[in-house]
């Protein structure tokens, strides 16, 4: 019998996990619980109500007697001693608390079934108390005649304690199974002792391979509330295992994450298959220095509804900077944000993003009331008194006085929802009052980040609530989103950017809400899950908004950024932004992670003084510009939204920030919430068995092998392959790498998406698109154009199938080294890849260079806007065609002059750009950046390669011609546009923004050439 | 008390002389008269009780035979701790084709590799083109062991992989794990004469 057991038990284990012992146990049924002490309450048996009403019908007492049978077997329980070797060759222990079902079997007949009730890592808190039960009675009908004759069958009363902070309660138990008790816990001892000696103090060591084994009764998916919006937004490739072509990850964690993010997507169509509601939003922040409200706040609490004249547009949409396809794809980042990671919502969302659109252009029709204003203010009180936390809300009064005034006589439809203030950081939410009731499970806290990390004069207040939108004939019951506001204070002063960033990830840490009681009609939170009163994280909402004073600063000397915001020949916004430690942070994931931020159009937003002691733009000469005060979000499936302005207003002068306000519209799906639930537990059903399932999965892929033909530099060409399930039991898959550590493709090759889950008869379309970028453009160029790539398409529980894919790539002089070019002896598709000059007969220049400026000099010198305007993206492929095969270069006529030259000037800014190295070497970009005089700026140029300096000269000739025309342009303005378009690209910084070299000094390095 | 080992184990040969259906029936104890060519590998496993009460579990990686996977065949071969190369015993090329992975095995696997050398299909004896002595005397002189089996008729097989496991060192488990001393779970393995009928209604599909 326990050798079956033990064997039975080994099966629901992975691989990668032993079992040691078993034991044989039973629950100590409650009193006020039923027998099945977990909440699975689709067990036929555990209904105990219905028993008073029974008992008096005929046949109830066989029934009785049915269910104490049942009973007994749902007491019954399987301890096990689990061994894992974690990757670093140390043991973890677990013990496992196993529960018996009764299920009917196909044939029949009745068979028992174990599922993981209990999972308690072996860590140095865990215990199993251990005492001897006294037994009044004998229980001659359960205990065989066998276990009595047994002097040792005593029964034995255990105590599982998990220990530590753990949230899981104590379970008591009892067993008969002497025998293997003592063994039993002899081993949990040996593995405590390991757990012991491997701890360190003060941190709980993780046991991530338990959690397959206890998560996959409850995907969070499932729970009433919404997913953690970090976790939504990971990518799937991230959180699955390690695994490779020939050697298995771990199958059934992959599983569990690739069938969570499934059910997501699936749940995604259904959102988006329905109607919407939409909700309007005004979001502002404002420092106020201390001030109390002395002027009309209408421009930033209601925004250009007040009076349609007074709206202007923000700066020009279109900069030099934004030009399509040029000077921003080698540094990996545009100049538009929200750069970086878009919100990839699923592995395979094809969601259109809604989260770029220009404010101009969407702002060009009616503008809504807000349903909803989200006021943050900072430094409402500066007084010493007010660090102490006080309850007094004088101050609060005036503001909300003061916004509610500014709403002019829009102000009768509104009305305060809610409020929070911690010391000088405060929260108003004013609602509309036709909508008020849509608002619900309203709740605020607030987080004291400031000196000893608690004081309030840093840190955050914080409104959380759910929107639930009307009912409709569709949905009874709307599902609605739970939206959270964040208003934070951070660290102030340029060098607290760790701080800063510090700040943030506290906040995110300790801010939380009580959970309260469930919501009516939301599932039962099932065993193994979350206790049901876990407070919840401000990440745990639809969509999470932060807005404040957040004090991130430029990473720009003062003299730079005051120089680039006076210049007024050249929009400076985009560059300023890129040194902007928000943004940075952003970008390096040390912060704000997987926010998204409209692109800025306004000048920053701080720190303004009146009189003597400001520049020309009205800033404090003693604090560098900063865009101080941002607003934020993160959103959901569940939440879509759109940004719809993003300002500051400057006319607002009372402080020494300048309020910023953003406007959105929100759209929540009108989805029903028992449907979704519905849905949802119907496709986990589908799925959940999967590890399981007698069945092999049987895939086929098809084709096997893809020709991609010819593969072009900066053309992406796409192809797809079919994963078709034709087997009986749904399966997970995902890409696997050839070889441990390595890309699951190369890297001129894309695959979407790298992990799915197939049902039987269905399939899932897997695209490759082929991607050529400069980075790989420079591998590709000097290596064999025929390109092959093995990929490898693991089935979990199944095969590895291969996809062969190859094809023929076309190599370009884009992307290739100066000094390779010079040597090329001909036109680099017309020449072998091995066939290089000597360097002795290496030409002085590059002579796809010298092709592209003499053309310039002949046919382009006078068009206006000449690198300044983008060219025909079309015609630029041509020209580099022309260029990488030898022939002759478009001959304009004089109704297409302009226009081709726009495109060879753009195709000769693209060639330089996508240098492996830049024009000037980046050891030399500080000396040049620091020039002062004409002088030493043409002796720095010894300091580059011959070839380097060859082109240097030719191109600032051209420039400096260029300038000398007649022109609409003034001269002196167009030498200072064209140094700005030609100085990222010639200096190209390729580290990030660690010691940033001037971006004024490089404009004037080359203004000294050109001028 | 039983100890158990586990070992990876990886097939190759010629495209078709019948390692898919070698592996299926040393796992399943089934045959497919028509099985489709492997793209890529299937992964099995298996575990064999010996009679010194301990029992041998092997991964095991099924790869294609066909030509152009070949450059992926290390990375199934990789780590593995014995490999069974199968030629069909009516095509004299398949043995050729055999020897080619041996040497490629010899050269690049793991030097401790055991490497077995089945020749397969010998329910087809008619028409052998593979006489056992050649086979057997090229064995010899690698040092390789050998066996013929029909994975149609099941001769041979289990014998072959219980061979294996009985050769494979049991002194120090590849998994290297620390503290095995009580090893609690009895595990019976694989009856080899009677398959597939224990599991005991464990991956009954589920009804709820």
């Amino acid at each position: 019998m326990s050798g079956d057991l033990e064997k039975f038990i080994q099966q629901l284990l992975r691989n990668s996990e032993e079992l040691k012992l078993v034991l044989e146990a039973e629950a100590v049924p409650r009193p006020t619980d039923s027998d099945s002490s977990s909440s699975s309450s689709s067990s036929p048996s555990s209904s105990e109500s219905e028993t008073d009403s029974d008992s008096k019908v005929p046949g109830a007492i066989t029934r009785l007697k049915q269910r104490r049978k049942d009973a007994k077997i749902n007491r019954k329980r399987v301890l096990a001693v689990v061994a894992h070797i974690d990757p670093y060759g140390e043991e973890q222990g677990c013990v496992f608390i196993f529960k018996s079902h009764m299920k009917a079997s196909t044939a029949g007949n009745t068979i028992v079934q174990h599922t993981v009730e209990h999972a308690f890592p072996i860590l140095s808190g865990f215990t199993i108390a251990m005492a001897q039960a006294k037994r009044n009675t004998i229980d001659l009908t359960s205990a065989s005649m066998e276990t009595l004759k047994q002097p040792q069958s005593a029964e034995f009363k255990l105590t599982l304690h998990p220990g530590h902070d753990l949230s899981q309660r104590s379970i008591a138990l009892t067993t008969q199974d002497s025998p293997h008790l003592k063994p039993f816990l002899t081993e949990v001892k040996r593995l405590k002792d390991i757990s012991v000696v491997n701890s360190e103090p003060g941190a709980t060591p993780s046991y991530p391979w338990i959690l397959p084994y206890t998560s996959k009764s409850k995907p969070s998916l499932l729970s009433a509330e919404p997913q953690d919006l970090r976790h939504v937004h990971r990518q799937i490739s991230e959180l699955l295992s390690e695994a490779s072509a020939g050697s298995l990850g771990d199958d059934a964690f992959d599983t569990s994450i690739i069938r969570e993010f499934w059910i997501r997507s699936q749940v995604e169509q259904l959102y988006n298959s329905g109607s919407q509601t939409s909700l309007k939003l005004r979001i502002g922040t404002f420092n106020v220095n201390g001030k109390l409200p002395s002027q009309d706040l209408s421009a930033w609490v209601r925004g250009p509804s007040t009076g349609a004249n007074k709206y202007i547009p923000p700066l020009k949409e279109l900069s030099p900077f934004s030009l399509e396809g040029i000077a921003t794809d080698s540094s990996g980042e545009g100049t538009a944000l929200p750069f970086g990671k878009q919100p990839d919502i699923s592995a395979d969302s094809n969601a259109s993003s809604v989260t770029d659109l220009p404010v101009a252009a969407a702002f060009a029709g009616k503008y809504d009331d807000p349903d909803l204003i989200v006021l943050g203010f900072q430094e409402l009180d500066l007084s010493a008194s007010a660090l102490i936390y006080s309850a007094e809300t004088t101050r609060e009064d005036a503001w909300l006085t003061a916004a509610l005034a500014g709403l002019g006589e829009k102000a009768v439809e509104y009305e305060k929802l809610a409020s929070k203030q911690l010391v000088g950081m405060l929260m108003v939410v004013l609602v509309k009052r036709t909508m008020k009731d849509c608002f619900k499970r309203i709740q605020t806290n607030s987080v004291g980040a400031g000196i000893m990390g608690l004081m309030g004069n840093k840190g955050a207040v914080a409104l959380r609530l759910a929107f639930e939108p009307r009912p409709t004939r569709d949905a009874r019951h709307p599902r609605g989103a739970v939206l959270t506001f964040v208003n934070a204070h951070l660290a102030a002063f340029d060098e607290m950017y760790e701080k800063r960033n510090a700040d943030f990830h506290d906040i995110s840490r300790r801010l939380v809400f009580d959970a309260g009681a469930p919501a009516p009609g939301a599932p039962s939170p099932q065993a193994g899950g979350a206790p049901p009163n876990a407070p919840l994280h401000a990440f745990q909402s639809d969509a999470l908004f932060w807005l404040g004073d957040l004090n991130y600063r430029i990473e720009l000397s003062d003299s730079d950024a005051r120089a680039l915001l006076a210049d007024d020949a050249v929009d400076n916004l985009p560059l300023l932004l890129q040194y902007d430690q928000l943004n940075l942070a952003r970008r390096t994931d040390k912060a704000f992670a997987n926010f998204i931020e409209h692109r800025i159009l306004h000048f920053p937003s701080y720190r303004f003084n009146s009189g003597a002691l400001s520049d020309n733009l009205g800033y404090d000469l003693k604090r560098k510009p900063a865009w101080t005060d941002r607003v934020l979000y993160i959103p959901s499936v569940a939440v879509r939204v759109q940004q719809q302005t993003y300002q500051c207003h400057k006319e607002i002068t009372m402080s020494d920030h300048r309020p910023v306000s953003a406007t959105f519209e929100l759209r929540v799906p009108t989805v029903d919430g028992e449907k979704l639930d519905a849905f949802a537990h119907g496709l986990w059903k589908e799925v959940s068995h999967i590890e399981d399932a007698e069945d092999i999965p049987r895939v086929s892929v098809e084709p096997a092998a893809i020709d991609l033909g010819k593969i072009e530099y900066h053309r992406e060409a796409q192809q797809s392959v079919l994963v078709r399930n034709t087997g009986r039991v749904p399966f997970a898959f995902r890409f696997v790498p050839l070889a441990p550590g390595e890309p699951i493709c190369p890297r001129w090759l894309r695959v979407k998406p790298v992990a799915g889950l197939v049902r039987p008869g269905e399939h899932k379309e897997i695209i490759l698109t082929t991607t050529v970028d400069n980075p790989v453009a420079a591998k590709l160029n000097v290596g064999d154009p025929h390109l092959e790539a093995t990929l490898v398409l693991h089935v979990a529980r199944g095969n590895d199938s291969f996809v062969v894919v190859s094809g023929d790539y076309a190599r370009t002089c884009f992307a290739t080294s100066m000094q390779r070019l010079v040597r090329m002896p001909g036109p680099m598709r017309m020449t072998g890849v091995r066939r290089l000059l000597p360097d002795e007969q290496a030409a002085t220049a590059p002579k796809e260079v010298m092709r592209l400026i003499s053309w310039l000099m002949s046919y382009g010198s006078d068009v206006d806007n000449l690198f300044l305007a983008p060219g025909d993206l079309a015609q630029v492929d041509e020209i580099r065609e022309a260029l990488d095969t030898g022939t002759e270069l478009p001959v304009p006529d004089s109704n297409s002059r302009a226009a081709l030259a726009l495109s060879v000037a753009s195709c000769l800014l693209q060639l330089l750009d996508a240098l492996p190295e830049p024009l000037v070497p980046p050891h030399l970009h500080q000396a040049c950046a620091e020039t002062t005089d004409r002088e030493s700026a043409f002796e720095l140029l010894n300091g580059l390669p011959g070839a380097s300096v060859n082109v240097w000269i030719s191109l600032t000739s051209l420039l400096h011609f260029l300038c000398q025309q007649d022109a609409r342009m003034p001269g002196a303005l167009r030498v200072r546009r064209l140094a700005a378009r030609f100085a990222p690209v010639i200096f190209r910084d390729e580290s990030a923004l660690s010691k940033p070299i001037s971006p004024v000094g490089k404009r004037k390095f080359i203004m000294h050439f050109v001028s | 008390m039983s100890k158990q080992f586990q070992f990876k184990l990886v097939l190759l040969g010629e495209s078709a002389v019948g390692k898919s259906s070698l592996v299926l029936r040393f796992v399943k104890d089934q045959f497919d008269d028509y099985r489709e060519s492997t793209i890529g590998a299937a992964f099995l496993t298996q575990t064999v009780a010996l009679e010194d009460g301990t029992s041998v579990k092997f991964e095991i990686w099924d790869t294609a035979g066909q030509e152009r996977y070949k450059s992926s065949a290390p990375m199934y071969y990789r780590n593995a701790n014995c490999a069974v190369v199968v030629y069909d015993i009516t095509q004299s090329a398949s043995l050729e084709k055999a020897r080619s992975w041996i040497r490629e095995l010899q050269r690049q696997a793991d030097p401790s590799i055991i490497i077995a050398l089945c020749g397969n299909k010998s329910d087809l004896a008619v028409r052998r083109q593979v006489s056992q002595e050649e086979a057997k005397k090229y064995a010899e002189e690698e040092g390789l062991m050998w066996g013929e089996t029909s994975a149609k008729s099941g001769e041979g097989v289990n014998e072959i992989f219980t061979e294996i496991a009985k050769k494979l060192p049991k002194t120090a488990p590849p998994s290297a794990r620390a503290g095995g001393a009580r090893t609690g779970a009895a595990r019976t393995g694989v009856d080899l004469n009677k398959q597939a009928t224990a599991t005991g209604g464990q991956n009954e599909p589920c009804s709820c």
